[in-house]
């Protein structure tokens, strides 16, 4: 990886991480609906693993604080977390995008799986980057991340 | 298992178990990240995750040292639960969730609790000192220092500089044989009858047998590592070829063939230089053939510096 400038530090700047299920290939339902679920599951926990500056964050809002729907389903409102499951299974790609998320500022994206988007799921709550060592750090991070969701979390179908 | 009985406890009946999906229990953002570092791992991507979590997220603004303000204490982006974590271990020696009691217990890194590691003397490890350089000097440390990875040492040796002095010694010997092969093309113009001197030819001959044989010997250092380190022949012969042929036995060591041409053709380049120095030198001319003698001198000091330099490597090395 190379580096044509190492930009000035300021802590106001975030990364964001576009992460594709593979080339020529889009996320498919389940799998959106999957990440979609984990994410407002572990939402918390990776709230406190963010830096600092990213944490409520204008430009990466927490999912459940975007989305007043979302935030109705969250695990910590007792019953309601039930009603998610339900709602997400018989959801198509848009139904998932406007659930999540009330604009793109928020930590997780996923405005780019529709309308002719990149395809991409997005992660916006990444420090701000200036060489590579961390960068891929981050990178790692994120993808392992949606992996994890996809591998052992898992909606009953 | 446990996973099964901890679902049990945090969901308060069985149908909650069955509608709210099969999400991993996690009972700390450090438990989560253990987890997507697990995954990482199964990845290949591990090397790129640091163990600690807190490394993601350091504050970057100033220097190390700056952040505690008496050694124990947290520094600023931690706090005190996280700065003495009672999660990791149950009793001291014991193996943290993210080592096995191999790398706990190596004695790579240290030899025991508190001593040092391998990269640090005893005084760095125990130091309380403050820095008490001036804010200005720290940053600028800081800054110098951001997100680079650890310096890898060139070692000067035939495996790094070779390809350099193999183009060199190409450029150099193309350059006689051009300016020498158009004096020869000159000559065959004389009047009654074309005379060729043979001591051009000689000239040109030295300077083709040094562009052969810069072609095949990086070849063969090409090849040679291939040879050596038995991609293509993994039997005996990957031993006994290199030994003959190979220019790049590692370590600067080198073949007994090579290192005898090396002198052999530096050599030549003298006689070569003797001849058309009394020519043109001696005989005070100018032009174009005035400034090959020189290239001639060059060639000289290339070849035979290589050949001294590649010597006391192979002395050097452990043969």
């Amino acid at each position: 990886m190379v580096v044509f400038k190492t930009p000035d530090r300021s802590h106001a700047c975030g990364s964001h991480i576009h992460i594709s299920p593979g080339t020529h290939r889009e996320w498919s339902n389940d799998e959106l609906r999957d990440v979609a679920a984990g994410i407002a599951y572990y939402e918390s926990y990776l709230h406190e693993l963010i830096p600092a500056t990213r944490r409520n964050n204008q430009y990466c809002q927490r999912n459940t604080i975007s989305s007043s729907r979302l935030r109705a389903y969250r695990p910590q409102s007792g019953d309601a977390w039930d009603k998610l499951l339900p709602v997400l299974r018989s959801a198509t790609k848009a139904e998932i995008v406007s659930l999540m998320q009330g604009d793109r500022k928020v930590l997780w994206n996923f405005a780019n799986v529709v309308h002719g988007g990149t395809g991409t799921i997005e992660f916006r709550g990444g420090r701000h980057l200036r060489g590579p060592v961390r960068t891929k750090r981050w990178i790692a991070f994120a993808i392992a991340y949606i992996h994890l969701l996809l591998k052992e979390a898992s909606i009953p179908r | 298992m446990m996973n099964l009985l901890l679902s049990i406890l945090t969901c308060r009946s069985n149908k909650a178990i069955c509608t709210r999906g099969q999400f991993p229990v996690v009972l700390s953002s450090r438990d989560l990240f253990n987890k997507v570092r697990q995954i990482s791992h199964e990845l290949g991507l591990a090397t790129n995750l640091p163990l600690d979590p807190h490394i993601l997220n350091e504050d970057i603004s100033t220097p190390r040292r700056a952040y505690t303000r008496y050694p124990n204490n947290p520094p600023r982006y931690m706090d005190n639960v996280q700065m003495h974590p009672t999660v990791y271990t149950s009793w001291l020696n014991n193996t943290p969730s993210y080592m096995n009691s191999a790398q706990m217990h190596s004695t790579a890194y240290t030899r025991w609790p508190n001593s040092p590691p391998s990269y640090a003397n005893s005084a760095q490890m125990h130091s309380t000192a403050p820095d008490y350089r001036a804010r200005s000097t720290q940053r600028a440390n800081a800054e110098a220092t951001y997100d680079q990875a650890p310096e890898e040492e060139i070692e000067i040796s035939w495996e790094s500089i070779g390809p350099v002095i193999y183009v060199l010694h190409f450029v150099f010997a193309s350059t006689v044989a051009v300016l020498y092969g158009i004096d020869i093309y000159y000559q065959t113009y004389e009047y009654p009858e074309p005379a060729v001197d043979p001591r051009w030819v000689f000239a040109e001959v030295v300077s083709s047998l040094s562009i052969v044989i810069c072609f095949v010997y990086y070849g063969l250092f090409r090849m040679g590592r291939i040879w050596y380190y038995g991609y293509i022949c993994d039997g005996l012969l990957s031993y006994v070829l290199p030994v003959f042929f190979s220019s790049s036995i590692p370590h600067g060591c080198c073949s007994f063939a090579d290192r005898l041409s090396y002198f052999e053709l530096s050599f030549l380049w003298l006689v070569v230089f003797g001849i058309f120095g009394k020519i043109y030198i001696a005989g005070g001319h100018t032009g174009s053939m005035n400034h090959a003698v020189w290239v001639d001198l060059l060639n000289i000091l290339l070849w035979l510096g290589t050949a001294i330099a590649r010597f006391v490597w192979w002395l050097r090395s452990s043969r």
